[in-house]
């Protein structure tokens, strides 16, 4: 089996992954969101000392319902990620791997997410949607095809050609996705992340309404980058239009209408995540979309992009990870390792890579 | 201290970036600016206008929120930090942020009121607040008399777009 190590921000995770079939075989992480919810944002600094004090007693835990003996390879991921944190989980596992006597190799982390639609999760196609069991092999898995990453630190468009080879066609040139999305939510006082706060919010909207839109029409903010060419993301224009109009309106009159202003906000956003990948595809066109990332939980996209995507002539279907493979987890991190090792594309040992990008790979 | 507190107020965010750019382009020796002022005012649309006027992409200037430090190499170094996530000063110690790096460095804050990080450089503090009219006031409060040479003759009609 392998073992992966995640340690990229502010959750400490390990996760054992089959090393025949790439199968997830067990996982364990210890999220410090209690801790942040109290202390209203993420600190890295505590975060880093989590990551030190979580991973033995996560990796003696797993131990004991696996034999370690096991392990053919140890990975971890090395950038993109707080240099703190990363060289905690980078630190373990080599010392792991030294004490086993098994190889070590780094592993970038948005390869992880870029590649988790393809371990498991859900299908929309033309027909309907199916879920999927099976880990996908190399071989399997549908070269070229499209990804998109949306998280709290990355926006991106990628084309995947073959594992370990990707082309970024776009990126955010400000704020990322679900970053504007956790401000915002910060700013309405619904703490810190609030993703799934605001999900809910525009879930009591579309209760009384058809389509997450019309929240557009009483709180009109603006759909990014609708008149700028190419394939970049901008998140800050919207930003700042949400707060003034918190302002103009006041919080008192937001906080009583917050089910429209929080379907407003993720239809703005939604609503360009959409438009770029269209774009992507029309220049681009392939069969697979593998949309990943902590923002790919929301069940909101997922129905809005997998729909609007399927229109487009040459998309066959539409992939979301299961959404424990959605926000930072270890077992993506193992699997990308396993695709790797099967292709004879392991990465060498080296030092921590805080801002490593896809295509530098 | 010095005394001019020089206001600009901007109409958008390309002014903002053009103002930005203009104290960027003045900048010839490592400095401490730091930008405060409330969520969405245009703290990164300053900061990648500096970065213009140092002659880095500002399209590769994103939000440093997420990894709270990003580097850039223009005619001097640029260093752009957003302490939004941090708490304490012994945080940014795991950024790796060292005394040598800082060296020949400009060093741009975004949220610098939450941690006074007392780099010792020069220090050029930005004010930046909205306006009832949907405008933004821009203050610049120079710590000393290196920080001031940059504001001397710049004035708001520069930040204009071209008629």
């Amino acid at each position: 089996m392998i073992l992966a190590v995640e340690t990229s921000f502010d959750e400490t995770a390990i996760a054992l992954v089959e090393a025949g079939s790439g199968r997830a075989l067990d996982h364990l992480y210890s999220s410090s969101a209690e801790l942040h919810e109290r202390f209203g944002g993420v600190v890295p600094e505590l975060a880093a000392r989590a990551h030190l004090t979580n991973l033995p007693p996560i990796a003696r835990a797993l131990k004991e319902k696996h034999s370690f003996n096991k392990i053919e390879l140890v990975a971890a991921t090395a950038g993109p990620g707080l240099p703190g944190c990363l060289l905690a989980g980078v630190g373990f596992a080599r010392g792991l791997a030294l004490g086993l006597s098994v190889p070590y190799s780094p592993i970038n982390h948005l390869e992880g997410h870029l590649l988790s639609p393809f371990m498991e999760g859900s299908i929309y196609r033309q027909e309907g949607r199916n879920e999927q069991g099976e880990p996908m092999g190399a071989e399997e898995i549908p070269f070229p095809h499209l990804g998109l990453i949306v998280s709290g630190g990355h926006t991106e468009l990628v084309m995947a050609e073959e594992v370990g080879n990707y082309r970024v066609l776009g990126r955010t040139r400000d704020d990322a996705v679900g970053e504007l999305l956790d401000k915002l939510g910060n700013h309405l006082g619904l703490g810190y992340p609030a993703g799934a706060k605001l999900e809910r919010l525009a879930h009591e909207f579309l209760a009384s309404h058809q389509r997450l839109e019309e929240a557009l029409e009483s709180h009109p903010l603006p759909v990014p980058m609708r008149q700028v060419a190419g394939l970049d993301f901008s998140f800050s224009g919207l930003k700042t239009a949400a707060v003034r109009m918190v302002e103009r309106r006041g919080m008192e009159r937001v906080k009583e209408e917050l089910p429209a202003f929080a379907a407003a906000l993720l239809a703005a956003c939604f609503l360009s995540l959409v438009e770029r990948t269209r774009l992507a595809l029309r220049e681009h066109p392939v069969a697979v979309v593998g949309i990943s990332g902590g923002v790919a939980r929301n069940q909101i996209l997922r129905e809005m992009i997998a729909r609007r995507l399927l229109e487009e002539g040459t998309v066959r279907e539409v992939r979301f990870p299961s959404p424990r493979l959605c926000i930072d987890n270890a077992t993506m991190v193992g699997y990308a390792a396993w695709l790797r090792r099967h292709t004879g594309r392991l990465l060498e040992d080296r030092d921590i890579i805080p801002r490593w990008r896809l295509e530098e790979l | 201290m010095g005394t001019t507190r020089p206001v600009f107020t901007t109409s958008s965010a390309e002014e903002t970036r053009r103002l930005g750019k203009l104290i960027g382009q003045r900048i010839s020796s490592p400095i401490e600016i730091d930008l405060i002022g409330p969520l969405g005012v245009g703290k990164t649309v300053l900061a990648k206008g500096i970065a213009q006027g140092l002659g880095i992409d500002p399209d590769r200037v994103i939000s440093p929120t997420y990894l709270v430090m990003e580097c850039h190499q223009g005619r001097l170094p640029l260093i752009h930090l957003d302490l939004y996530r941090l708490r304490k000063r012994s945080d940014l110690l795991l950024l790796g942020l060292e005394g040598e790096e800082l060296e020949g460095a400009v060093v741009v804050i975004e949220w610098a009121e939450r941690i006074p990080l007392e780099l010792g450089l020069p220090r050029l503090e930005v004010r930046m607040s909205p306006t009832d009219e949907g405008k933004v006031r821009i203050e610049f409060l120079a710590a000393d008399e290196r920080a001031e040479e940059i504001m001397i003759g710049l004035t708001e009609e520069a930040c204009q777009p071209p008629a």
